[in-house]
C-alpha cells in the first residue's frame, strides 16, 4: 500500500468550522473598524467630487461603511479589545507569496518574456509550499511552466504578454 | 415539457453532450485532490471557457460544478483529508469505515449518497426556477430595488454573531460595484483616470481573485502551519467491493430523503451556503442513529464508521448544488459562493443570470437545468471509474505543488479576459484583500452579494425614485406595489429576528441558574 502525507486533520478542521464567530471582539477587530472607518470615509470623500446625480448613492455607501467601522471601533474599546490578541500565529508564507506573483505579474509586464519569469515565480512558490530540495523544486517548476504554456498558449490560442526578448518567449 | 425538450436538444448536441462529461470527470478529479475546494476548481475552469461556444462552456462548467463536491468525498473517505469543505463531515464516519476494511462501500454510500441528493435538488430546480423566474418577468424597477435588498438582507441576516462585519462585507462589495461609470449620468467614478476602471472593475478576474487567488494564500499558509506541527503519513486503505446491499439502501432511504429535503432548502436560501445544510443534516442523522441503531451488536459507532454520518452530509451537499442555483437562474442572487462563480460564466459569455435569462437565451436557461439532471444521473459510473483508475495517482499529486498552479491557472486565466495585464493585477489585489477579510473574521459572501446585486439595486433605486417623483413610500405601496412590500417584510424579519432569538436565547440561559434546585 502506497503512504500519503496527511495535513490538517478532518477533526481539527470541522472543529474549527463547527465553532460559532467568537462575539469578543480582540485587536484584529480594532484594525478592522480602522481599515472600515478609513475606507469609507476615503469613499465617501471622493464621492462628494462626482455630480450630483452620481454622487449621492456611493456617499451614502461610504458613510455607512464608515460609520459601521466607527461602532466597530467603539465596540472594540469599551471591550477593552487592545488587550486581546485572538488571531493566529503570523506566517510570512502570505506576504511572501503576494510579492513573489505581484514580482511575476512586473516582469511579465516589464516584457521579459513568460518562460524566464513564470519558472522563477514557480520555483519560488514551490520552495515556500515546502517542496524538499531546490532540483525538485526546479523540475516541478519547469513542469508546471511548460504545461502552463502549452496550454494556454499553445492550445487556448491566448495571446502573451509582449516581450522584448522573443527568443526567450 | 417544449422547454425541457429544449433544454435537451440543445444538450443533445455531442459536443455539448461532451464537455458536460467532460466536466464531471474534471471536476471529479480536481475535486479529490486534497486542498482544492469547489470554488478553486471552478474559479480555474472559467477562463477555459472563453473560447467555446456558450452552451459547450456553460455544460463544462455545470458538470464541474456538480461533480466536484462528490469528488471531495473520494480522498475525505480515504485519507481523511476532505477534498472540499463540503466533505468536512464524511471524512469522520467515511474514512473509520474504510479503516475498518470497508473503504469500497463507504464510497459506495457517498456517491449513492450525493446522486440521490443530486438528483432531487435537479428536480426542485427544474420545478422552481422557471416559475419563479415567470413571476420576477413582471418585476418593475421598484421590484427589483426590494429584490435587491431582499437578497443582501438573507445573508446578512444568516451571519449570526457577526451581523456587523457580515453589513459591512456586504458595503464594500457594493461600494466596489459602483467604480466605472455612473449608471444614471455616466460620470466615472472612483476611476483614478484609468481606462482600465472606466467600466468597472473586470468581474471575471475579481472572481478569480477573490476566490481562486485568495485559496492559493490559504493553501500556502495552511502548509506553513501543518510542517510547523509535523507531518503524519498514513497508509491508503483497500477499496475492495463497491456493492451496498438491499438492507442498507433501505436503511439510508429515510437519512436521503431527509438530508435531501435539508439541502434543498438551504440551498434555495441565497447566501446559506452548503456547510449549513451539511450540519443540520448531520445532526438529524446522528439523532437517527442514536434512536435506532446506537448500541445494538455489529453497529459502529456514531463517528466510528457509521454509514448515515457518510449519507447525510453527502446527499446534503449535492442537494445544495442544483437548488442554489433556483435563485440565481430565477432573480440573479447566488445562492452560495460558487453559484456566484457561476455568474462570472455566464458574464463571459455576454448573458445575466436573472428572469431575462429565460426569455432571451432560453435554450441556455434550459440547458442548463437539464444538464443539472443529466449530470447527477451520469456521476455513479463515472465516480466508480474515477475511483478504480486515477485517484491513486491524484492522491500522489503533492499538496506543495499545488499552490504554483493554482497561481498560475487563476492569474494566466484572469489575463486571457481579455489579454489584459491589469487583470492580472485585479486578481492578486482582490486574493490579497480576501486574504485580509479573512484574517480579520470578515465573511467574503456578503461582499460578493454586493458585487453582484450593486448595479441592479443602484439603477433600480435610481429609476424608482425618478418615476415615483422621488418618493420613498413607493416601495412600500400594499396596493400598487404589494409585492415589493411583501420582500421588504421579509428582508426586515430577516434582520430582526435573529436578534431576537439570540436574545431571548441568552435571557433564558441568564434565567436558568435562578430556578435550578441546586442554585437558589
Amino acid at each position: 500500500m502506497s503512504s500519503v502525507n496527511v495535513g490538517a486533520s478532518a477533526d481539527a478542521k470541522a472543529e474549527a468550522l463547527a465553532v460559532s464567530p467568537p462575539l469578543l471582539p480582540s485587536r484584529t477587530d480594532l484594525a478592522a473598524g480602522s481599515a472600515l472607518l478609513f475606507l469609507g470615509a476615503g469613499a465617501g470623500g471622493l464621492a462628494s467630487g462626482f455630480d450630483a446625480i452620481s454622487r449621492t448613492y456611493p456617499l451614502v455607501l461610504g458613510v455607512l461603511l464608515a460609520s459601521l467601522g466607527g461602532v466597530l471601533i467603539v465596540q472594540s474599546l469599551i471591550a477593552g479589545a487592545w488587550r486581546t490578541n485572538r488571531s493566529r500565529a503570523f506566517t510570512h508564507a502570505v506576504p511572501s507569496a503576494c510579492a513573489i506573483v505581484a514580482a511575476w505579474v512586473a516582469c511579465l509586464a516589464g516584457g521579459l518574456g513568460f518562460v524566464l519569469p513564470t519558472f522563477a515565480m514557480q520555483w519560488l512558490l514551490m520552495r515556500l509550499g515546502g517542496v524538499g530540495g531546490p532540483v525538485r523544486a526546479a523540475i516541478y517548476a519547469a513542469l508546471v511552466s511548460a504545461a502552463g504554456y502549452t496550454l494556454f498558449a499553445v492550445a487556448l490560442g491566448v495571446r502573451l504578454p509582449a516581450t522584448l526578448v522573443p527568443w526567450l518567449v | 415539457m417544449d422547454q425541457i425538450l429544449l433544454g435537451l436538444s440543445t444538450l443533445g448536441n455531442p459536443v455539448v453532450a461532451a464537455m458536460l462529461l467532460l466536466g464531471v470527470v474534471a471536476g471529479m478529479v480536481v475535486g479529490s485532490i486534497p486542498g482544492i475546494n469547489d470554488n478553486i476548481t471552478f474559479a480555474v475552469f472559467i477562463p477555459f471557457s472563453f473560447a467555446m461556444p456558450a452552451d459547450q462552456a456553460l455544460a463544462l462548467m455545470v458538470g464541474i460544478y456538480c461533480a466536484a463536491a462528490v469528488g471531495g468525498a473520494i480522498p475525505a473517505i480515504m485519507i481523511r483529508v476532505p477534498g472540499t469543505a463540503s466533505a468536512l463531515l464524511t471524512a469522520v464516519d467515511g474514512n473509520a469505515m474504510a479503516r475498518s476494511g470497508h473503504a469500497g462501500r463507504a464510497l459506495s454510500i457517498a456517491l449513492t449518497s450525493s446522486v440521490v441528493g443530486g438528483i432531487a435538488s435537479s428536480i426542485v430546480l427544474l420545478a422552481f426556477a422557471p416559475t419563479l423566474a415567470s413571476v420576477a418577468l413582471r418585476f418593475g424597477y421598484v421590484e427589483n430595488t426590494a429584490l435587491a435588498i431582499l437578497g443582501l438582507s438573507s445573508v446578512v441576516g444568516l451571519l449570526s454573531g457577526a451581523v456587523l462585519k457580515g453589513l459591512a462585507s456586504a458595503f464594500i462589495g457594493l461600494l466596489v460595484a459602483t467604480i466605472g461609470f455612473s449608471p444614471t449620468t455616466g460620470f466615472p467614478r472612483y476611476t483614478f483616470d484609468s481606462i482600465d476602471l472606466i467600466e468597472g472593475v473586470p468581474f471575471v478576474p475579481l472572481l478569480v481573485g477573490l476566490f481562486g487567488v485568495a485559496a492559493m494564500f490559504e493553501l500556502l499558509d495552511e502548509m506553513h502551519r501543518e510542517r510547523a506541527d509535523g507531518l503524519r503519513a498514513t497508509a491508503l486503505p483497500r477499496i475492495g467491493s463497491m456493492r451496498i446491499g438491499r438492507a442498507l439502501m433501505r436503511r439510508l432511504a429515510p437519512v436521503w430523503a431527509l438530508s435531501s429535503v435539508i439541502g434543498n432548502l438551504i440551498g434555495l436560501l441565497p447566501g446559506a451556503g452548503m456547510l449549513m445544510a451539511i450540519f443540520l443534516s448531520y445532526d438529524q442523522a446522528a439523532r437517527r442513529h442514536r434512536r435506532h441503531f446506537a448500541g445494538k451488536p455489529g453497529e459502529a459507532a456514531w463517528g466510528e464508521g457509521a454509514p448515515e454520518g457518510i449519507a447525510a452530509p453527502e446527499s446534503a451537499n449535492n442537494a445544495v448544488t442544483a437548488s442554489s442555483m433556483v435563485p440565481l437562474l430565477s432573480l440573479g442572487i447566488p445562492g452560495n459562493s460558487t453559484s456566484a462563480l457561476f455568474i462570472g460564466a455566464l458574464a463571459i459569455h455576454g448573458m445575466v443570470p436573472g428572469p431575462l435569462l429565460f426569455a432571451q437565451h432560453a435554450d441556455i436557461a434550459w440547458m442548463i437545468i437539464v444538464a443539472f439532471l443529466v449530470a447527477n444521473l451520469v456521476m455513479w459510473p463515472i465516480a466508480y471509474l474515477v475511483v478504480r483508475t486515477v485517484s491513486r495517482t491524484v492522491f500522489a499529486i503533492p499538496k506543495e505543488a499545488m499552490a504554483g498552479v493554482i497561481a498560475l491557472l487563476c492569474l494566466m486565466g484572469a489575463y486571457a479576459d481579455g489579454g489584459n495585464l491589469f487583470n492580472m493585477w485585479v486578481a492578486l489585489c482582490a486574493g490579497s484583500v480576501a486574504w485580509a477579510m479573512k484574517l480579520a473574521g470578515i465573511p467574503l459572501g456578503p461582499a460578493i452579494l454586493g458585487l453582484v446585486l450593486g448595479p441592479q439595486l443602484e439603477s433600480s433605486l435610481a429609476n424608482s425614485l425618478t418615476i415615483s417623483g422621488g418618493d420613498w413610500l413607493v416601495f412600500l405601496d400594499p396596493v400598487g406595489h404589494p409585492i415589493s412590500l411583501g420582500m421588504l417584510v421579509v428582508s426586515l424579519a430577516l434582520w430582526v429576528v435573529p436578534p431576537l432569538l439570540r436574545y431571548r436565547e441568552s435571557r433564558g440561559r441568564a434565567e436558568a441558574p435562578s430556578t435550578h434546585p441546586a442554585n437558589p
